[in-house]
């Protein structure tokens, strides 16, 4: 696995056994899935690829295992296929990773905007119309 | 141009609202008289209260709905001046119950009959004065935000209007003072796209679920969720028509239509 702050993607090698962080929430669909990340309150949309990746990042499963698996899963048998696949399956490691969703990854820092209150002389919150779209 | 604005004190915090006309400037102060406060000193309005033709409009021109607005957000719109009166004592009660942060606030509208709520998301007056949602007994809630109640058999709880109102003094008839609590059919989005030839775009239920996922950050909110489009009850529609008939379905025959 390399992870060189100067690098742009975290890579992974077919030896590596990621571990997906263990808080949160998982809604599996018919080729899609939605992940909760409750420690920073966000939503991930994941393609079949992406949530069958995720299904393996249990800190056992190799990078090479996992790719088996889901070329099994999707029945992947054709050479340019499963390159693809091995693409897919690096491609969605790298985002699990910059997203902080892997343990013994470093969340990202993230800015968040959060408008300054306005107060009145005496300080109370004054609510205000939002802006116009 | 407003006539005045009234200030109140909702808690801990500031609201001003401005007025259309001097009736409606003195009918709403009637209203609000024991939650007003002059002495907070000039503030911007966030709510725009029209009741009224506007002062010096032409008699000949089109008269404007009463309305009351958040910006260019509609939160009430009504024929009947006293509707859209009892409205702002409505969302003024929400706005004080809402600074109870311990509570999953969700900011949808809300659509209900008398038992059973759909929460909305659409841009300001899609539902408004919809007239199968009429005959259909669905109305739309006006409140700031509601709360959601996970759980085996979801709820939402809309806030009661603020209490002390002179309800007499501003001619309406009082609301009931309690939280309103509503079984929770759905979700319904309203989103506008298309493809390129110009042709709906359909949503998968887990592009749904990651779009309102995001509207609370509380896990519980996600959980309560996923439950919903598991059970084909959160969708998103592109039209008017659509939101209606979505609507409709998910709260589903009253039980006197069952008989």
């Amino acid at each position: 696995m390399s992870d060189d702050p100067g690098d742009a993607a975290v890579t992974f090698a077919p030896d590596d056994r990621p571990a997906g962080i263990e808080d949160v929430e998982l809604a599996v669909f018919e080729g899609e899935a939605v992940l909760f990340d409750v420690q920073a309150s966000m939503v991930h949309l994941l393609n079949a690829v992406a949530g069958g990746t995720w299904l393996c990042c249990d800190g056992e499963t190799t990078v090479a295992a996992m790719i088996d698996e889901l070329a099994d899963t999707f029945s992947v048998t054709e050479p340019s296929d499963r390159t693809a696949l091995e693409t897919a399956v690096h491609d969605s490691l790298a985002r699990f990773a910059d997203e902080g969703l892997l343990a013994d990854h470093p969340r990202p820092a993230r800015l968040t905007f959060t408008p300054e209150p306005v107060l009145a002389d005496d300080g109370t919150e004054i609510v205000v119309a939002p802006p116009d779209p | 141009m407003g006539a005045g604005i009234i200030n109140v004190r909702v808690g801990t915090q500031l609201v001003g609202i401005r007025t259309d006309t001097a009736h409606t400037f003195g009918r709403a102060r009637t209203l609000l008289a024991a939650w007003i406060d002059d002495d907070c000193g000039d503030i911007p309005h966030a709510l725009d209260l029209v009741l009224d033709r506007p002062d010096g409009a032409h008699r000949r021109g089109p008269r404007p709905v009463p309305q009351l607005r958040h910006g260019q957000s509609m939160l009430a719109r009504s024929r009947s001046a006293d509707e859209v009166l009892t409205a702002l004592a409505d969302v003024l009660g929400g706005l004080l119950a809402r600074q109870d942060d311990t509570l999953l606030w969700v900011a949808l509208r809300v659509l209900a009959d008398d038992r059973v709520a759909v929460l909305v998301e659409a841009p300001p007056m899609t539902s408004s004065g919809d007239r199968r949602l009429v005959r259909a007994g669905i109305r739309e809630l006006s409140t700031w935000a509601v709360v959601v109640e996970p759980g085996s058999s979801a709820t939402v709880q809309v806030p009661p209007p603020l209490d002390g109102l002179d309800w007499a003094g501003a001619r309406l008839e009082p609301t009931r003072p309690e939280w309103r609590n509503y079984d929770l059919a759905g979700v319904v989005g309203v989103h506008d796209a298309h493809d390129a030839h110009g042709a709906s775009e359909a949503h998968s239920a887990a592009e749904m679920l990651a779009h309102f996922g995001r509207r609370h950050t509380a896990p519980e909110w996600f959980a309560l969720l996923r439950t919903l489009a598991d059970h084909g009850r959160v969708s998103m529609v592109d039209t008017r028509r659509a939101l209606s008939s979505t609507v409709i379905e998910l709260i589903g025959p009253t039980p006197s239509d069952t008989t």
